[in-house]
């Protein structure tokens, strides 16, 4: 039996080496060959990082950094706007005494040249960091750089890329420039509240973040979709599907009706699957610990998220752009993504994550068990019954001891003050 | 069975294979936890990993099951006919028997996570049930007159459902309200 204590030990600890996901390697990859210029994507991110570092949000340098933003886009030939939401904050003065505070940010919205009779894709990424203090993150002083600043660069350059050829695309290209969206996806919910940006055309979202660093992961569902189907078959080789087995499940919600979250759904994507939406996150880094994994010591939205670390780190991050860049354009090039995203987002599976629901089905078990209970303990009482236990009868007089049968004990009280015996109460 | 019979491992070692377990048994679900609370904190990458994760699921069961066990220890030492040292010595032998079940089907989890929510929650209590059927026998079989069988199977099993009733409550009700 010892052997299989010690046996059930070494499994237990094989079974931690062996088991802990590796899900993510640093493999290289070839650089791929991409209709986007490597170039450009490295001199729009250096843009970004240098001339727009300042970019938290809820601060008055988002909204100067939204604008900058805005001005890049529409120099790409779009039409771009910036648009400011407010978000509702419990703030206290001190502990009695709480009031309500209003912060404001920015969102920047664009699009290409619509065309009447197409279906509109919507492609989004954060482009806010840590650089500042604001009402919920201490400021870094980084720029952001694998943070938001390489997705934000994608996003421009793909937007260009879309714009210029709007006679040959399929569909019609929106985009959005998120902020606060490490604060609780605030930019993409003002964005889906805001009645000037209906959803009612979008069919596709695709949401870039924190890519250039660790591997590409393209991540569309929790179950299998006709339009994941579509991403694997697309995606070329050096992108990964974001890692199934030995996924962290974090025990908060993000998107509606789901009571769990991962890193792939921490993203503004998760606000529009909360719609319905068929959504696409292109996600980079590398998921082999618990938290977000970014690989290296290079933490996005800490000190370190600075450019020259990003090149220093990184430095075929624009590599990793323009496969991902890659993916969006081909994917948008194929007139089945049309049906493959009609369906929308998965919802059938989400009655499995409710956690009350097995409660429930726990406290149906513990019922069954009190009936089960109750059911052995008659079988053993018929099967086992207790000993018939004597009785105790006090003998008086003579005729007790004569009439006495095998189920009685007989006391046998004598007078204290007999002389004949001891012990008066010797039974 | 002679191993518990005869008390062969010491009661401290039985305790730390019990944490074990329990740490087996508990590792996806603390991998959540942990990713959860740190996924708020900057700074922490040491903890950062699988193995603090199995550590750490062991603790605080580990701790309920000693107070537990030690109350009604305590609490039923002077019963007579109730064989209490016996029956504390070999308890952790068939919980760590449901523990290695929990933590086997939770090794699927890693494969197909959506199967956690609901695995996570009943597969314990089917398993803890299975092997608590297995230790009343034991005990019944090795300690108590079989008269006696059906008083230890109601006080116990009465005493295993109401405390698995208690913590599977507090979960429903945590799952509705929070």
């Amino acid at each position: 039996m010892k052997r299989f204590f010690v046996a059930i030990l070494i499994f237990t600890m094989t079974l931690l080496f062996v088991f802990v996901p590796q899900v993510s390697g640093s493999e290289a990859s070839e650089a791929p060959s991409s209709v986007l210029n490597i170039a450009d994507l490295k001199d729009r991110t250096e843009v970004i990082c240098t001339t727009i570092s300042r970019r938290t949000s809820f601060t008055d340098e988002s909204e100067s950094a939204a604008e900058l933003l805005s001005e890049m886009l529409i120099r790409c030939g779009l039409t771009a706007s910036v648009q400011s939401f407010s978000v509702k904050r419990q703030v206290y003065e001190n502990f009695f005494t709480p009031s309500i505070a209003e912060y404001t940010s920015y969102n920047v919205v664009a699009q290409t040249t619509p065309v009447d009779g197409r279906k509109t894709v919507l492609i989004t990424c954060p482009y806010a960091n840590h650089y500042s203090d604001n009402p919920v993150f201490s400021g870094t002083g980084a720029e952001g750089a694998l943070g938001t600043a390489t997705s934000t660069a994608l996003l421009i350059e793909l937007a260009a890329y879309l714009q210029n050829n709007v006679d040959t695309n399929l569909y019609n290209f929106k985009f959005a420039l998120f902020s606060a969206t490490d604060e609780g996806n605030y930019g993409s919910k003002a964005y889906v509240e805001n009645q000037e940006n209906s959803l009612d055309d979008v069919i596709f979202c695709v949401n870039l973040e924190r890519l250039g660093g660790g591997d590409v992961f393209y991540y569309t569902d929790e179950v299998a979709t006709p339009h994941g189907k579509l991403v694997s078959e697309v995606a070329q080789s050096d992108l990964k599907p974001f890692p199934s087995v030995g996924r962290v499940i974090l025990d908060y919600s993000t998107v509606d009706g789901l009571e769990y979250s991962h890193y792939a759904m921490l993203g503004d994507n998760s606000t529009f699957m909360s719609e319905g939406k068929a959504c696409l996150e292109l996600i980079g880094g590398s998921f082999d610990g618990l938290r977000s994994g970014d690989g290296k010591g290079f933490a996005t939205n800490t000190k370190y998220d600075t450019f020259l670390s990003l090149n220093e780190i990184y430095s075929d991050y624009a590599d990793k752009l323009a496969a991902a860049g890659e993916l969006v354009i081909e994917l948008t090039s194929k007139s089945e993504l049309s049906d493959a995203v009609s369906g929308g987002s998965a919802q059938w599976y989400k009655v499995y994550t409710k956690s009350w629901i097995a409660y429930a089905i726990g406290l149906g078990i513990i019922v069954l068990l009190i009936i089960a209970l109750l059911w052995v303990t008659k079988v053993l009482d018929k099967k086992y019954p207790l000993p018939k236990q004597p009785k105790i009868k006090i003998a008086v007089f003579g005729s007790e001891f004569e009439d006495a049968n095998e189920d009685e004990i007989i006391v046998d009280i004598k007078r204290k003050d007999d002389p004949k015996d001891d012990d008066p109460f010797d039974i | 069975m002679s191993i518990i019979k005869e008390k062969k491992i010491k009661k401290g070692l039985m305790n730390f294979f019990l944490y074990l377990s329990f740490c087996f048994a508990g590792w996806y679900s603390s991998r959540t936890s942990v990713a959860s609370v740190l996924s708020g904190y900057a700074g922490y990458g040491f903890l950062d990993n699988d193995i603090f994760a199995f550590f750490v699921a062991g603790v605080v069961p580990i701790i309920l099951y000693l107070l537990i066990v030690k109350f009604f220890a305590y609490a039923l030492k002077r019963t007579p006919n109730l064989p209490v040292d016996d029956m504390v010595y070999a308890l952790p032998y068939f919980y760590i028997g449901a523990n290695i079940v929990t933590g086997l089907i939770s090794i699927v989890y890693f494969f197909v996570p959506l199967m956690s929510f609901w695995g996570g929650i009943i597969v314990p209590i089917l398993a803890t049930a299975g092997f608590f059927i297995l230790y009343l026998r034991f005990i019944c079989v090795n300690y108590v007159k079989n008269y006696n069988w059906k008083a230890i199977v109601m006080y116990f099993g009465r005493l295993y459902i109401v405390l698995t009733l208690i913590f599977t409550a507090w979960g429903l009700l945590s799952a509705v309200l929070l």
